[in-house]
């Protein structure tokens, strides 16, 4: 690659930065369409100056400072005739945008039409401006525009905190003292500047893409203005970059739209894959909250299984008419429980039976994989006997999750006035929600204080007391 | 004087080519003031920006295609207006999927999809630039002197002129049969969703006849400059009219005056007024771009002079006031001389006038001028003397103030140095009926805080 090539890579680069950095202030202050305005008044501003150029220094007419030049004067009048025609009643919000935009591109028509009749006139210098020409631009251009670009950018980086503020929260701006009107019309001319100056590399016509794709491209990846700016920049730089080379490497292709198409590229990757609001992220991150969701579940629904029997057992064994031994295994079937002893029931010895009855929450397609993601926890495991069993770490986490959910129950009666059956169904729609610090308030607040133990279930399973713990 | 001559000479040279492409430009002018009626109404301007470029692709395909029949033959027309409405109803649903994802705004959402759709454009024009005779700056510019030239086979009527009219008589039925729902949407959404009219389909529908209405233009005025004529002959007539069907044809009767007037000046005015500063050897500038700043130009009048919003009728408004109040004060001053039983000099009065109200001394000649007119005062041996009218004005005037100043003083409790200044201002606002209501209010008095009578109304 010659040097030249490498400076107009760099400089397209920089360039495209500067266009994600300022993309980022044009989405957060809604004037997408201002820098639409600003691109397309840009072409009878160019055109005026390469006429100006040829009257006034004809060897001169059609360089890049002239065309920058004439573009900035244009695009500034019509973003005036813009915020002038706000003022007229009927005319505010998009109308307004719409007839400087069509107005200024007539004009440009009707400068282009006379320029190609002029003898002189070798038009073929603007060409490169309507669809972007990259390779065209002399090294001189290249310093010239990047120049340009890193004065704005510098000028944006030192005001980041100030130009962030207007962009966000003008009323707190206001009452913070900051000149806001100075610093709009500096950010609107900086927006401005940096559309004018990325015009020779997209063309005034796709200028408004290489501003508003990569940031809001950006905006899938994080709410954070501190992430969003880096992010914006970086997929303007590479956007940028990508189309520059394509279009160097296949003739036909203008850089314009190679650009343009790199970015909204980027753009639908960031839809699909975004860390904050892509789609496909989102979904994944959902399937996985739904199945930590689906675990607790089972973890609950296992713990409450083995309450139940050694409820069972107990009052079996407590009974007056003692049987004994004998019906133990109708006793362990019938709670599709087997190989517990009943007095001495360890957790540690307590396993899941195939039959165990899970919840109708659990999908039964979902089961196997969800055994298999509480081994992998250290919540279960399988034994010699190839039997499901509950480890330590299984059961102090079962043990939170049935807490959690007898809290909720126990605060939706109290508190919430609940019939206790309604108030199960709706803890077990909302106990995933709760985090251990509300788990916390909740036992303050219900006046519970037992260490790490259980509750019993307030619905009249067996309880005898609600606020008794069990063992 | 010279100029003169040389337009008319420009002029002379009128043909058949230049006629047709005044028809052609008025037929499309009129066609796109009413998809942009709706869309200057509705403030979505831009949205004929966004179709404009996300048109682009559908009319290189439908080109594309159309190569393929045999020249001259009516189809290509239908096949061009078809892929027209494929990509503005492709690039409406883009648009609304991705404002769906309510993580950007509208107008983001519709600058990415009409930019990356334009890049598809262009690339695809291209690419395939060696099969079709398709110049992509033509396309964005459009190229009225071409346009007309080719023409039906056998015949002199040129394709161009044909498909102006289907798509003017397109907008037409499609406004005769969904007027009433483009109606109601335009104005009120929430009313138009109760009564069963689905605001996102009108939408689809005003996108589709926006982008019908480009690719019928795109020939004419290039797919670039249609934006204005959709947008500026509306916002035009809206600044003329509020009645909604005054303001379609308004708009196509501005629309079609630009289209004549910009031919005219395109092939006549510019050439020589380059001429005269010494550039020589142009001939026309571009009809489409002439087209549109004629547009620009009556939007310019208009805002000028439209009778509401127009900045001179409300100079002229202002001005009127002021001298309401002008004659006002100088008959209020008039009354308050008679009744001390004083006698002043014009020069006096006006240097009193100028120093109790503030105005300038070439509005109080203005208003004494008037007033004499109006034969509310008349002039004699050096001074003014009321008649029967002035002096009924200015004891009205008078009375207003008198009687503000009581409940000023009365009802707000504002203190004496207050009053003066204070109903000085309004008595120029305070209506007979107000006055009347006002006398009630405070039991009628006959004297003001300060110990002046009141004059009774009349």
């Amino acid at each position: 690659m010659s040097y030249n090539a490498l400076l107009v890579l760099s400089g397209t680069m920089l360039l495209g930065a500067s266009c994600g950095l300022m993309g980022v202030f044009l989405t957060l202050r809604r004037q997408v369409l201002l820098s639409d305005v600003i691109s397309h008044a840009a072409l009878p501003g160019v055109a005026m100056a390469f006429l100006l150029g040829l009257w006034l220094a004809p060897e001169k007419a059609g360089t890049l400072p002239w065309l920058v030049g004439g573009s900035m004067f244009a695009s500034g009048v019509a973003v005036l005739i813009c915020f002038a025609l706000q003022q007229v009643k009927p005319l505010w919000g998009e109308a307004a945008f719409g007839i400087p935009l069509g107005g200024f591109l007539a004009l440009g028509v009707v400068f282009f039409s006379i320029i190609q009749q002029v003898p002189s006139g070798n038009a073929a210098g603007l060409e490169g401006l309507l669809f972007g020409r990259a390779a065209a631009l002399s090294s001189t251009d290249v310093l010239l525009l990047g120049g340009l670009a890193g004065i704005v950018v510098i000028v944006c980086l030192l005001l980041r905190k100030e130009l962030l503020l207007i962009a966000f929260d003008r009323e707190f701006a206001i009452a913070q003292g900051l000149p806001v009107a100075l610093l709009d019309t500096l950010l609107t001319g900086m927006t401005a500047a940096i559309c004018v100056l990325a015009l020779p590399m997209v063309g005034f016509l796709l200028v408004v893409a290489l501003m508003v794709t990569p940031a809001a491209a950006a905006r899938f990846w994080s709410d954070r203005l501190g992430l969003m700016i880096p992010v914006s920049v970086v997929l303007g730089m590479v956007s940028a970059g990508l189309g520059t080379l394509i279009s160097g490497q296949l003739e036909y292709v203008p850089t314009g739209p190679a650009i343009v198409l790199c970015a909204t590229m980027f753009f639908a990757i960031s839809v699909c894959f975004g860390s904050s609001h892509g789609f496909i992220y989102q979904w994944w991150s959902q399937r996985l909250l739904k199945q930590e969701q689906l675990l607790d579940d089972l973890l609950r629904s296992t713990y409450e299984e083995f309450e139940a029997a050694t409820a069972k057992l107990q009052s079996a064994t407590m009974a007056p008419a003692q049987t004994g031994h004998a019906d133990l295994p109708q006793l362990a079937l019938d709670n599709r429980l087997s190989g517990v002893h009943p007095l001495t029931v360890a957790p540690d010895e307590f396993w899941l039976n195939q039959a165990v009855c899970f919840p109708k929450s659990i999908p039964t397609k979902d089961l196997s994989l969800l055994k298999q993601l509480a081994v992998n926890r250290g919540y279960l495991r399988i034994d010699s006997a190839g039997q499901w069993r509950m480890t330590e770490l299984g059961w102090q986490k079962a043990k939170a999750v049935v807490l959690r959910h007898r809290l909720l129950e126990l605060y939706l009666i109290e508190h919430a006035e609940f019939p206790p059956a309604q108030g199960d169904r709706t803890a077990d729609l909302l106990e995933h929600a709760l985090g251990p610090h509300t788990v916390d308030e909740l036992k303050i607040l219900l006046r519970i204080d037992f260490g790490q133990g259980v509750i019993r279930s307030p619905h009249p399973l067996e309880a005898t007391s609600v606020r008794e713990v069990a063992p | 004087m010279e100029l003169l001559t040389q337009i008319l000479q420009a002029l002379s040279t009128w043909c058949l080519i230049d006629t047709w492409m005044v028809v052609m430009a008025a037929l499309v002018a009129m066609a796109c003031a009413i998809p942009g009626s709706f869309l200057v109404l509705r403030r979505q301007s831009l949205l004929a920006d966004g179709v404009s470029h996300a048109a682009l692709p559908g009319v290189v395909v439908a080109f594309l295609l159309s190569g393929l029949l045999p020249a001259g033959s009516g189809w290509s027309v239908v096949i061009l207006l078809a892929g027209a409405a494929v990509s503005g109803i492709l690039a409406s649903i883009l648009i609304e999927q991705l404002k769906r994802l309510r993580t950007i705004h509208a107008d983001t959402a519709l600058g990415i999809v009409f930019t990356t759709l334009f890049a598809v454009g262009l690339l695809l024009l291209r690419t395939l630039a060696d099969r079709i005779h398709l110049d992509p700056a033509c396309i964005v510019f459009g190229n009225l002197e071409v346009a007309v030239v080719e023409t039906f086979a056998g015949t002199s009527l040129p394709i161009g002129v044909v498909v102006a009219l289907v798509t003017l008589v397109l907008n037409l039925t499609c406004l005769w049969l969904f007027y009433k729902e483009l109606l109601i949407s335009t104005f009120d959404t929430v009313f138009a969703e109760s009564i069963g009219i689905a605001a996102s389909r009108v939408q689809l529908l005003l996108a589709v006849l926006v982008a019908v209405t480009i690719v019928g233009a795109f020939q004419t005025v290039g797919s670039l400059l249609v934006l204005g004529m959709l947008v500026i002959p509306p916002a035009t007539a809206r600044l003329l009219t509020y009645h909604f069907p005054s303001m379609i044809l308004l708009s196509m009767g501005i629309g079609l005056f630009s289209a004549v007037m910009g031919h005219i000046l395109a092939i006549s005015l510019v050439g020589p007024l380059l001429a005269s500063i010494g550039v020589d050897g142009i001939e026309a500038v571009s009809t489409s771009g002439m087209m549109v700043l004629v547009a620009s130009g009556y939007l310019l009048l208009a805002l000028l002079l439209s009778p509401e919003y127009g900045a001179l009728s409300r100079l002229g408004q202002q001005m009127r006031t002021q001298m309401r109040i002008a004659e006002e004060d100088l008959l209020a001053v008039l009354y308050r001389l008679e009744e001390a039983g004083r006698q002043v000099s014009t020069k006096d009065l006006s240097s009193l006038v100028a120093e109790s109200t503030g105005q300038p001394a070439w509005r109080i000649w203005a208003a004494s001028r008037q007033l004499i007119r109006r034969g509310a005062m008349s002039y004699e041996d050096h001074h003014y003397v009321l008649t029967e009218i002035g002096r009924q004005g200015g004891r009205q005037i008078v009375r207003a103030h008198r009687l503000w100043e009581t409940f000023l003083a009365q009802r707000l409790g504002l203190r004496p140095e207050q009053w003066h200044d204070n109903a000085s201002r309004a008595e120029h606002y305070i209506s007979s009926e107000l006055r009347h209501e006002l006398s009630n209010d405070l039991m009628r008095p006959d004297q003001d805080p300060q110990g002046r009578q009141i004059p009774p109304e009349s």
